[in-house]
């Protein structure tokens, strides 16, 4: 088994995949009206990226996107490092942190709508609290996984509790931390497109469900292909991010 | 996240023998934890007040007049409905996959990122080609939520097969067992702990999957009461419905996690795993 034939393959069945989009519609094997092949969404999906009508959705979801994200790492972070630095704190909530994710937290998405009311503050709140758990997380291993050894470097240097801090247990500290920001975007941009779809005013999420429950399907499925294509880019370039710093960590 | 919770089991503060569980101020704080949110939630209801926040009481009584008035029950029926559909489609579709893959070394090294990436997208704006395929109504949701919980079981399932250790395997073919006690005394046992940690975190998607998708053009489900309840801005219910979702996710992950513990606890711990 090589590399090269694993990645050919690979790609094999992802072409495969896209062209069966096309083929199936095209063969009959769907209702005609909902199953449409990809040569016509495509220049569909044209029309709506040089359409200005596409212009206030892409920017709501992108502002709700980075708000959220942003407040996931600027909360994350330091509950991380504090969770980390108060031990019985860590072990205390453990068992609840893992459990977070079980929970289906856009149960809490109606809640926010009552009281926020239709606008962008809860889409930005359920897709922080679906982020930032999974920052909190990452970061309490991170600094967890400092080598002992860099530690111990440290500490026969005589550096002062900052410089161990800033020198040592930061920089290892970085790959895991950055891993849950990674993850952290991810789920923002979830939590956003999904809190959009389900139920708001505006945004990409919204533009899908508007164009369902007008029947514009051709509309709707370049909406989706929009949504894909955003978030492979998205966890594209982050993963090689990812890939670059543990090679050097 | 299951590496985290193994820490807790494997590193006991202080000294706590197993008699002096009770008096470790690590469980003391863990069991008063969800009291201290239950008080914050009950000081918010009185310092917002109940346009914004319905307080514990009032929320408990909304569910409680809603099983009195039956709605909660044949909503809460028709969610269970849907949860257990799809999760039964998710775990099959899942197991079955996820083994396959798991076997060969060139089709787990070709599909596993694949199905890692399929897991990160945002899935929920594709339940529109789902409510083509089924129409309204229960199956939609449910394989809608299949397509959410199926993918941590086949990435569980896919690493735990792909990790049977070889050496297990040669001393079950030197004691010439047949396939099936091959299958049964070593492959089996040895990718229980995996597959069982993803039924876990499939479970929790699959879950998810069902009330996004009853909050989504449904007439019925927890979901749809939910979506509901904002435009009669009923907050009691509201509060009540979150409540009682988060209390039985709660109840099931930590009955998957007993039975994980279970499992590994004899077992040296193998890091790698997720």
């Amino acid at each position: 088994m090589n590399a090269a034939s694993v990645r050919l393959t690979r790609w094999a069945v992802i072409i495969a995949a896209i062209a069966a989009l096309e083929i199936v519609p095209r063969a009959g094997l769907g209702d005609a009206i909902t199953l449409i092949p990809l040569s016509r969404i495509v220049p569909e999906f044209f029309e709506l990226l040089s359409d200005g009508e596409l212009i206030p959705h892409l920017l709501s979801t992108g502002g709700a996107f980075v708000l959220s994200f942003l407040l996931a790492g600027v909360t994350g972070v330091p509950l991380g490092y504090l969770l980390w630095r108060y031990e019985p704190l860590k072990r205390t909530l453990d068992p609840y942190l893992t459990t977070y994710y079980a929970i289906p937290i856009f149960a809490f998405y109606p809640l926010l709508l009552a009281i926020f009311g239709f606008n962008i503050l809860p889409v930005v709140v359920i897709s922080w609290a679906w982020a930032v758990v999974a920052v909190v997380l990452n970061t309490a291993i991170g600094f967890g996984e400092v080598p002992r050894v860099l530690i111990k470097v440290g500490q026969s240097m005589n550096l002062s509790r900052w410089q161990l801090l800033s020198r040592i247990f930061f920089p290892a500290a970085v790959p895991y931390v950055f891993t849950g920001l990674k993850l952290g975007m991810v789920y923002s941009l979830i939590g956003v497109i999904a809190s959009e779809f389900v139920l708001s005013t505006q945004g990409l999420g919204y533009l899908v469900s508007y164009n369902y429950t007008n029947f514009r399907t051709a509309a709707m499925y370049s909406a989706m292909f929009l949504i894909l294509f955003l978030a492979i880019l998205l966890n594209w370039a982050l993963n090689s991010i990812e890939r670059r710093l543990y090679e050097h960590g | 996240m299951a590496d985290a919770a193994e820490q807790t089991a494997r590193t006991p503060g202080g000294e706590p023998g197993k008699t002096s569980a009770w008096q470790d101020p690590v469980r003391i704080a863990q069991l008063l934890f969800p009291l201290a949110l239950l008080a914050l939630w009950q000081i918010l209801a009185v310092v917002l007040g109940d346009f914004f926040v319905a307080s514990p009481l009032a929320s408990l009584n909304a569910l409680l007049e809603g099983v009195g008035d039956g709605w909660l029950g044949a909503d809460a029926g028709v969610t269970l409905v849907a949860l257990v559909y799809g999760y039964l489609l998710a775990v099959v579709l899942g197991v079955v996959i996820g083994f396959l893959l798991g076997l060969s070394r060139f089709a787990y090294a070709v599909f596993e990122p694949i199905v890692v990436a399929l897991y990160a997208l945002p899935k929920v704006a594709l339940y529109p080609i789902f409510l083509f395929a089924f129409g309204l109504g229960i199956a939609s949701q449910a394989w809608f939520a299949m397509f959410f919980g199926v993918f941590p079981i086949i990435i569980f399932t896919m690493s735990g097969t792909r990790n049977v250790s070889e050496v297990l395997l040669k001393v079950g073919r030197s004691l010439r067992l047949s396939r099936l006690q091959l299958f049964r005394t070593i492959v089996f046992p040895a990718i229980l702990p995996s597959l069982v940690a993803g039924l876990r975190i499939g479970f929790g998607v699959t879950f998810l999957g069902v009330v996004l998708s009853q909050m989504f053009a449904a007439r019925s489900g927890l979901g749809y009461v939910l979506v509901q309840s904002v435009s009669l801005h009923d907050m009691p219910r509201l509060y009540g419905l979150v409540l009682l979702l988060t209390l039985f996710a709660f109840a099931v992950n930590g009955a998957f996690l007993l039975w994980e513990r279970r499992l590994t606890r004899n077992r040296p711990s193998e890091k790698g795993a997720f």
